[in-house]
């Protein structure tokens, strides 16, 4: 326990001395909320299944970012061609720790890549999702009335959209018209590459992908804009709401810079779940043949090129089961233990042995 | 008794060693403001101290049946049926004392099939008979209310009914009446008076208004920064106020009937009880502190009929 | 004396349930006309339900008024809104009753105080500085000035809620209960302290409370309310010593005195049952049905008018017509 807290201590200090290089007096007028974060952390460290998901996380975020530079092969490193006799063969056959894939890739390889795609499908759902949700919940929370009804008919109508149905109905047309468009923008085609850690030529075949996480943008904002906007219709009956339309502030003032900041707390620990479960509708997409189309891989299709040759290639089947499920694991547990961290009587209640 | 609460600021010594009795048929006022220890201390009695919280030391006599037991050293379910039944508890707010989605006359029922066993429903006429005795008009519709669909005074009358439901010996009023307005406080009073009389309670008050204390109490206790600092007969204390603090609160009550000149306050604000001040733990606001003795040694509370913990007394 | 702030009929009606349309109507204030004269502090009594708190919000365009007419200043502020809302504001705030709850849990005490000379554009040269000396006035000290609400005790809270309301040198303050939630010695020093300022910067108060003690030590006028309507105006000796409305008689007795003797001797006027259902009111007197004076065939027909009934002093009871 102590050593964790000292990892805490550290990593704040580390922070705390970056950012005072850059600005003097950030320190001092910040004091204050450092000593909460410490909390908060302190916190966290005494949440042993915290600890573990964040590890979890953390590692998964290391994998999905550094992965790609450092895997020992790459993705479409077809080792079949030149070896033949590295077709699809079991773990630990012929020095491939996890074995091999129908096109003789490494399936280590393979798992770091796809930790890159899963990553970057979770953040930029979220990253897109996530904010439209949260302005549409404070909107539609802080005016009430018509204003409420129109923007929750909105939210009502999308959250009944299957995000299954939506992705299928989506894929008959969407990934063709954005292979159209990755051909005629180079250059935007080249950054999506690079985004999802695969090689430039291979950009077209991310088309099904953008298709996908389209699908799941749409889906996903309702719940947030919903949530927020509970919170907001609690937050703004608080006397420092009124008492900031007494001090004459503009509304859109009052709903971004006091109550926004206010309800955040249960929003970080929503998005923190919704990271395992992009995750897993993701895979369950991919799995189903609409994600990731040869040559670019990510677990859900590994699972499917595995699945019809069950028993046999298990392997294909089991190390991308293994990872879905370990991601998804420490997202949850990190969301668990985030959810009491943020509650500040759950803070003060903590019992420090004297 | 000393309870100190274990958190990461530090440890706060929130009672330190108080010690008093409460005589059959009295009612006890314990008087204090914010972080004088009136409720830990009151709370502390059945052992309703929750994490990080601990009662490190003392006893609690609680004389049963002719003999003597220590509360604080009964298994948790001998102290069960004491809580509710020969102890009995008002709080502050009855809002939260009520669980908003069953009605009260079940939660009434649901009182006194703890203690007596059975099912809830065949106490549900006793129900209406204390809320007969609380003075809530027309009973036997009210008991089929939920709590939000009652007032303020009406639902602290419930929060008593439910206390008195197993006529408790003792009753422990906590703030009972801060969250009602004037005149439901009055009606409330009036309520307590009359249920002492009728069932023979003792009851111990806890309020911070002088004048409610002034209105009901037969003996005072003055708490601050955990420590007792005086305890005397209601007149006494009103008439002959000894430990400066006591003065110094009474001269910061108005009274609005006699209207006084200017209010004087009582300067400074109260101690860190992480860090209490060394010696008494008044002694950095008190106007008659004596140096070199008052921030070394803490005043004892003393032994006659009107107790005061200060130097000047000794 | 000059009229700081004036209402004229003032009411704010709150539909109630129904499905299309509502079922009925809480009249929280119903038909008030008052006036506060610059400088004074005017102090207004009442329960629960009387009222106070919302009159005392209307009168700051913090809730809209249903009908009736506000005036501050001489002008007619009832329908201003935009820019003439924000001078409004300048001159005309509020200090809350929850210390707790009304500074912005999340930002520090200097981030608070800051954000009103923003918005506001207040031609101050350094904040900062000027912060720090404001927090040494009301007793903090200018260490303090980066902490968050919740390290500070509720007095001190308070004293912050009132510099926030003061940077902007208002002329008039409404108080809505702002000692109810502190200790007795605390409220003493809060209560000192707003006379001091009143007396050092002219300021006009509306002091809400349901404490009159507190009222009567603070105000120079009291008026008292019951269901939306005011009942008793006068000066505060008068209403306190001498009141004359029955309801306000059994307020005053209801008072707890801190003096044993007194407190056990004298007679305590007990109100019986509650306020009724201030949806839809019935007619006539709203207290007629516990008044123990009640005139039957005329206080559950006819509503008394607010008259002044010795100088000064006004009554809303048949009693006295």
């Amino acid at each position: 326990m102590k050593i964790l807290d000292k990892v805490a201590d550290g990593f704040l200090w580390v922070l705390v001395t970056a950012i005072a290089l850059v600005r003097k007096d950030w320190y001092a007028k910040n004091k204050a909320r450092i000593e909460e974060w410490r909390l908060t952390l302190y916190a966290l460290n005494r949440s042993p299944t915290g600890v573990v998901g964040l590890f979890l996380v953390l590692g998964f975020v290391s994998v999905g970012v550094a992965g790609p530079f450092l895997a020992p092969y790459s993705y479409n490193q077809f080792l079949y061609l030149e070896r033949p006799e590295l077709y699809l063969v079991p773990p630990g056959a012929h020095g491939m720790p996890l074995g091999t894939d129908i096109y003789g890739r490494d399936v280590l390889s393979l798992l770091i890549y796809g930790a890159r795609v899963s990553l970057v499908i979770s953040v930029i759902t979220i990253a897109l999702g996530v904010p439209l949700g949260i302005l549409l919940g404070l909107l539609a929370g802080y005016y009430g009335g018509k204003v409420d009804e129109t923007i929750m008919r909105i939210t009502d109508i999308f959250l009944a959209f299957p995000a299954l149905v939506l992705a299928l109905a989506l894929a008959a047309t969407l990934p063709q018209r954005i292979r159209e468009f990755l051909i005629s923008e180079p250059a935007f085609a080249s950054l999506m590459a690079a985004v999802f850690g695969v090689s430039s030529e291979d950009a077209i075949h991310l088309a099904p992908l953008i298709s996908i996480f389209t699908a799941l943008i749409i889906v996903w904002w309702p719940m947030y804009a919903r949530v927020v906007r509970g919170m907001v219709l609690v937050e703004r009956e608080k006397t420092y709401v009124e008492a900031a339309k007494a001090l004459g502030y503009s509304s859109w003032r009052i709903m971004t810079r006091h109550i926004l900041p206010n309800v955040m707390s249960p929003v970080v620990v929503l998005v923190t779940f919704d990271f395992a479960t992009v995750n897993l509708l993701a895979a369950g997409l991919s799995f189903l043949g609409l994600g990731a189309q040869p040559p670019i891989v990510d677990w859900g299709s590994l699972i499917n090129m595995g699945g019809s040759r069950f028993p046999t290639a298990w392997w294909l089947v089991f190390f991308p089961g293994v990872a879905i499920f370990l991601t998804a694991l420490g997202w949850n547990l990190l969301g668990d233990a985030l959810r009491d961290v943020f509650d500040p009587r759950v803070r003060r209640r903590i019992e420090f042995k004297v | 008794m000393t309870v100190y609460f274990y958190t990461y600021a530090g440890v706060v010594k929130a009672v330190e060693n108080v010690s008093f009795e409460l005589y059959k048929g009295e009612v006890l006022a314990i008087v204090g403001e914010t972080g004088s220890g009136k409720s830990v201390t009151t709370r502390a009695i059945t052992k309703l101290i929750q994490p990080p919280g601990k009662i490190v030391s003392g006893s609690v006599i609680y004389r049963r049946d002719g003999e003597e037991v220590d509360l604080l050293k009964l298994p948790e379910e001998e102290l069960r049926k004491i809580r509710g039944a020969e102890i009995a508890y008002v709080f502050q707010d009855p809002s939260s004392a009520l669980d908003p989605l069953y009605t009260i006359g079940y939660q009434i029922a649901e009182a006194v099939a703890a203690h007596r066993g059975g099912k809830i429903k065949q106490y549900l006429s006793e129900a209406v008979n204390l809320l007969r005795n609380v003075l809530i008009p027309d009973p036997e519709s009210r008991v089929r209310a939920f709590p939000h669909q009652l007032s303020g005074g009406m639902k602290q009358r419930s929060v008593i009914a439910m206390a008195i439901s197993n006529r408790p010996r003792i009753l422990i009023a906590d703030e009972p009446t801060t969250a009602v307005d004037v005149t439901v406080q009055a009606q409330i009073l009036h309520l307590f008076k009359q249920l002492k009389e009728q069932l023979g309670m003792s009851i111990i008050f806890i309020t911070h208004n002088m004048g409610l204390v002034a209105e009901f109490a037969d003996r005072v206790i003055v708490m601050y920064g955990g420590k007792i600092v005086e305890e005397a007969p209601v007149m006494e204390l009103f008439q002959n106020p000894r430990h400066p603090y006591t003065q110094g609160l009474l001269r910061a009550v108005i009274n609005p009937i006699t209207p006084q000149g200017r209010l004087e306050p009582v300067p400074g604000t109260i101690p860190n009880l992480i860090n209490p001040p060394p010696g008494c733990r008044f002694h950095p606001r008190c106007p008659y502190v004596i140096k070199g003795k008052c921030e070394k040694e803490e005043p004892p509370l003393g032994n006659d009929n009107h107790k005061v913990a200060c130097w000047l007394y000794t | 004396m000059r009229s700081l702030v004036k209402t004229e009929k003032l009411s704010k009606y709150f539909p109630v349930g129904g499905l299309l349309r509502p079922r009925g109507y809480v009249k929280a204030v119903d038909n008030v006309d008052l006036e506060i004269y610059e400088g004074e502090t005017l102090g207004l009594v009442g329960e629960t339900g009387s009222g106070k708190t919302t009159l005392g919000r209307l009168i700051l365009k913090l809730i809209e008024p249903t009908s009736g007419r506000i005036y501050f200043d001489g002008e007619d502020i009832t329908r201003a809104s935009g820019s003439r809302l924000r001078e409004f504001r300048r001159r005309a705030q509020i200090i809350f009753q929850d210390p707790y709850m009304s500074l912005n849990p999340r930002l520090t005490v200097y981030q608070t105080l800051l954000e009103v000379i923003k918005v506001h554009r207040l031609p101050i040269p350094d904040p900062e500085d000027y912060i720090g000396k404001m927090l040494e006035l009301v007793g903090l000290e200018r260490g303090q000035l980066h902490r968050y609400p919740h390290e500070f005790s509720g007095g001190q809270r308070q004293r912050i809620a009132i510099l926030r309301a003061l940077i902007l040198e208002p002329k008039f303050l409404v108080l809505d209960e702002p000692t109810s939630a502190l200790d007795v010695s605390v409220q003493a020093q809060i209560l000192n302290m707003l006379k001091d300022l009143q007396k050092r910067l002219n300021l006009t108060y509306l002091f809400i409370s349901h404490d009159i003690g507190a009222v009567r030590y603070m105000s120079d006028r009291i008026a008292v309310m019951y269901m939306g309507k005011i009942v008793e105006l006068g000066p505060a000796d008068a209403v306190i010593k001498e009141p004359l409305h029955p309801y306000t008689q059994a307020l005053i007795s209801a008072l707890p005195i801190p003096d044993p003797k007194l407190a056990r001797e004298r007679k305590v006027i007990l109100l019986q049952g509650e306020p009724s259902s201030p949806i839809n009111p019935p007619p006539g007197c709203r207290f007629h049905p516990r008044c123990p004076y009640v005139i039957k065939g005329k206080c559950e027909k006819e509503e008394p008018p607010l008259l002044e009934v010795r100088r000064g002093h006004y009554v809303a009871c048949h009693l006295y017509s």
